[in-house]
């Protein structure tokens, strides 16, 4: 396979996972709100939480003057200067699957372009500000049709080499968001008296789309008890043990002799970081030790994406918004 | 259904006064069952097809790489196949000639030194390619891939119209235009024997390998790729196409490098050689260490590896010497020297303009032809004399008087009409057809083609980037298509 489309099917599953992570948040966030008020401690932490998961509060508060919903909306979903926004990632979904579109099923495609052509240029064309709920439609939409679309990876592609490294972005990206969120959660814990076990983890949980797998599995939402479940889980699909593990399977699928060089240094780069999420001891550790050894874990999974770009010589992302 | 028009002002595809051709009356027969509003949400579902697909052409200039459907239109062109057969042997022989011309003027010239062809007009050419000058291409083969553009003339004859063997591109709207049809219409499609197009994505793929490297080991497979200028190009939908269809990968400049003379493609695994480049991307950008030192597109010593024999360049570079429209004039008289055949289609009447008495002439009548640049393509630096206001007139006339090789001048035919359907409504449409030939050691003709309509009423600019857009084209086989008349009186359940 073309390093160059390697690296297109790579960014597409990546900015796939982004963005429907992203309009999940959004969600979340703009259901919440309604119950705070503009003054509350936690609706601006919340909304700081958010900018900073799915963008960065510097870049805003550099272009808008508070923190409301109109402008808020307006960056995380639209605007040319915020490089994650939701357009700008669909956008980037749509052409690294332009350029990958003999590599994947051909619905897969059309699914894409058919929304990209539609719903997306429709919102974009609509008077602002567009309605709450027309809003929430719209991001619903586009979790569907990403759903879908894993669906179609998951049901029709053929196990070889487009499909391994579009998991690979996929479980990448999906670990190193669920650390991102939980760091940025910590960083805001950090300047309270609060420790890990008397805080609430609801939030996190709702962030991360987690809240029904857990609750099923416990009674308390200590921020504690969700860190150590969305860190070392082994079931919950968006926690980063289990990303790491799917990424391992997928490394030794890619590559089929367990003894070449290039197996060898990315199984042993991923293994280590099993082991080291494995030791994590949350009871033993203070806000401020948990911030730090989850920040370690971070760089090892950025690391890994580096040499993994390195080793099948992906090129500097050429889509990127 | 379909409001009747004059249809004696042209040649008519459809009709013959107020009656449908009998190629056409059984197609006739099926649209009368239509009701408008049937035809419209049927207009929108193909329009909707080719946008999902992302069936699409970039228009240059847009904003934004702006992407466009073409335009479909679903009254086919319907070819008997007495008359295709004509047309089919008029393109091979066609194609057969222009390809020796390529490989005689690149190497003896021997139709110069016959005084044939006026070496100038070879010699001055902007396409004619010295660094081809003695290379041999494999298989002798220059033309992987020709469009032959035909019309047809108030009597209905065939004339071709040019001949384009650099990129030609649409060959994808083809197999589209009929997948659209057959999905949205497949009414128009009972009580027809149409020529399938199945089976010419594998004499493609197979005339394509047959261009093996004159340095290729015998025992390898050769390796092909699409060259591709990337997915902002006009034609990116016809390089995906074609990629996928002929099971080869499709490849941008960046993704190629060459080293010890040699090509090869960045996979995940490093280097793989590649041996033969269906490049769909111009001569001058190809390789910037011998043409424009600018493009991005290309790859830097590519033709030191044609030329030490590693890689083969599908169509040949400097093919447009053949293909431009003063060359064009000679092609009957290169089918007579070289095949000591009579040409089976003929050629437009060209006039050229560096010639003192056909210049004056032609300023004279300039009114009643159509002018045209010799290195212009999709109707652009074109004057049509009966539309043409004064001073468009005027403009070309200094045109003409300041670079006379530049321009051509060809009579204004009566170009043939056929109905086409859009907004709402039935009219007449002028139509052309482009045929596509594909070479390797086997010549192979696509039965069918691309019918292209000038859907602006009266207009006569088929191309796509001008409004033009795009009809199905059906080869019917006559012998069922008379079995299938007698058989119309008869239903099933036995009344007449």
């Amino acid at each position: 396979m073309l390093s160059r489309v390697a690296d297109a099917l790579y960014w597409m599953a990546r900015y796939s996972e982004r963005t429907q992570t992203n309009a999940h948040i959004l969600q979340v966030q703009l259901l919440n709100m309604l119950e705070q008020s503009g003054q509350e401690h936690d609706y601006i932490d919340h909304w700081e939480a958010v900018l900073n998961i799915c963008a960065s509060k510097e870049e805003y508060l550099a272009n808008y003057t508070a923190i409301r919903v109109n402008p808020l909306i307006d960056y995380l979903l639209f605007s040319e200067k915020n490089c994650n926004a939701l357009h700008t990632t669909l956008r980037a979904i749509r052409e690294n699957a332009r350029i990958t579109r003999d590599s994947m099923p051909t619905e897969l495609w059309e699914i894409q372009n058919a929304f990209y052509l539609t719903q997306q240029q429709d919102i974009l064309t609509r008077e602002r500000p567009i309605p709450l709920f027309e809003i929430q439609a719209f991001l619903q939409e586009v979790r569907k049709t990403l759903w879908m679309e894993t669906g179609l990876i998951e049901g029709t592609m053929d196990r070889d080499l487009p499909f391994y490294f579009l998991q690979v972005g996929k479980w990448l990206e999906r670990a190193e968001k669920t650390m991102r969120m939980t760091l940025i959660i910590l960083e805001q814990l950090k300047l309270s008296d609060i420790s890990l076990l008397e805080a609430d983890g609801t939030f996190l949980l709702e962030l991360t789309a987690a809240k029904e797998s857990f609750l099923r599995k416990h009674r308390q939402t200590n921020l504690l008890t969700v860190i150590q479940y969305l860190v070392q889980d082994e079931h919950f699909p968006c926690s980063v043990m289990f990303c790491v593990k799917k990424i391992d399977e997928t490394i030794t699928a890619i590559e089929h002799d367990s003894f070449s060089s290039r197996f060898l240094t990315l199984h042993s780069n991923i293994s280590s970081l099993v082991l080291a999420i494995d030791h994590l001891d949350f009871w033993q550790m203070t806000v401020v030790e948990t911030i730090t050894v989850l920040e370690e874990r971070l760089r090892q999974c950025i690391a890994f994406s580096d040499t993994f770009s390195v080793i099948y010589h992906l090129y500097e992302p050429s889509i990127q918004p | 259904m379909m409001n009747l028009y004059d249809s004696s002002l042209f040649f008519d595809e459809m009709f013959d006064g107020n009656q449908p051709k009998p190629h056409y009356r059984s197609f006739h027969h099926k649209l009368s069952f239509f009701s408008q509003e049937q035809l419209e949400e049927k207009y929108r579902q193909a329009q909707a097809s080719f946008l999902r697909q992302g069936i699409t052409f970039t228009v240059y200039g847009a904003q934004d790489g702006t992407e466009r459907t073409m335009p479909f239109d679903c009254v086919p062109i319907i070819i008997p196949q007495s008359q295709w057969d004509v047309i089919e042997v008029g393109v091979k022989q066609r194609v057969e000639a222009l390809n020796l011309f390529l490989q005689d003027i690149y190497g003896q010239q021997r139709i110069i030194r016959d005084g044939i062809i006026p070496r100038h007009l070879v010699e001055n050419n902007p396409y004619f390619t010295r660094k081809m000058r003695g290379l041999q291409v494999p298989i002798a083969n220059h033309i992987f891939l020709a469009g032959i553009d035909l019309i047809r003339d108030e009597k209905g004859d065939y004339h071709v119209l040019e001949d384009n063997l650099r990129n030609p591109s649409g060959i994808s709207y083809v197999f589209e235009n009929r997948d659209v049809m057959k999905e949205v219409y497949p009414e128009f499609f009972s009580k027809h024997t149409i020529r399938t197009l199945d089976k010419h994505m594998a004499y493609m793929k197979k005339a394509l390998l047959a261009h093996r490297p004159p340095s290729m080991q015998a025992e390898r497979e050769p390796k092909a790729v699409l060259l591709t200028a990337g997915m902002y190009n006009s034609a990116y939908y016809d390089h995906v196409f074609l990629a996928q269809h002929l099971n080869i990968q499709l490849v941008e400049g960046r993704d190629l490098v060459v080293q010890d003379m040699k090509v090869y493609m960045k996979t995940i695994y490093g280097l793989q050689q590649i041996d033969i480049i269906y490049r769909r991307i111009d001569d001058d950008f190809l390789d910037p260490t011998v043409f424009r030192e600018d493009s991005l597109l290309g790859v830097s010593h590519l033709m030191a590896a044609f030329q030490a024999g590693n890689v083969a360049i599908l169509n040949a570079i400097g093919n447009g010497v053949a293909d431009d429209k003063a060359m064009y004039a000679y092609v009957p008289d290169m089918i007579r020297y070289y095949l000591q055949e009579e040409p089976v289609l003929p050629n437009v009447k060209t006039y050229h303009l560096e010639d003192a008495n056909q210049r004056a002439w032609v300023l004279e009548h300039i009114q009643e032809l159509v002018i045209k640049n010799v290195s212009a393509s999709g109707g652009y630096d074109m004057l049509i004399g009966p539309h043409a206001s004064e001073e468009e007139i005027a403009l070309f006339k200094q045109k003409i008087m300041k670079h006379p090789f530049q321009y051509i001048a060809q009579p204004t035919i009566k170009l043939s009409r056929a109905p086409a359907f859009q907004n709402g409504r039935f009219y007449p449409c002028h139509v052309d057809l482009r045929v596509y030939v594909m070479k390797g050691e086997d010549c192979y003709v696509l039965p069918g083609g691309l019918s292209r309509v000038a859907l602006q009423e009266g207009s006569l600019v088929v191309n796509s980037s001008q409004g033009g857009g795009a009809k199905d084209t059906w080869i019917v086989k006559e012998e069922l298509q008379h079995a299938e008349s007698s058989s119309r009186r008869v239903v099933l359940d036995g009344t007449v």
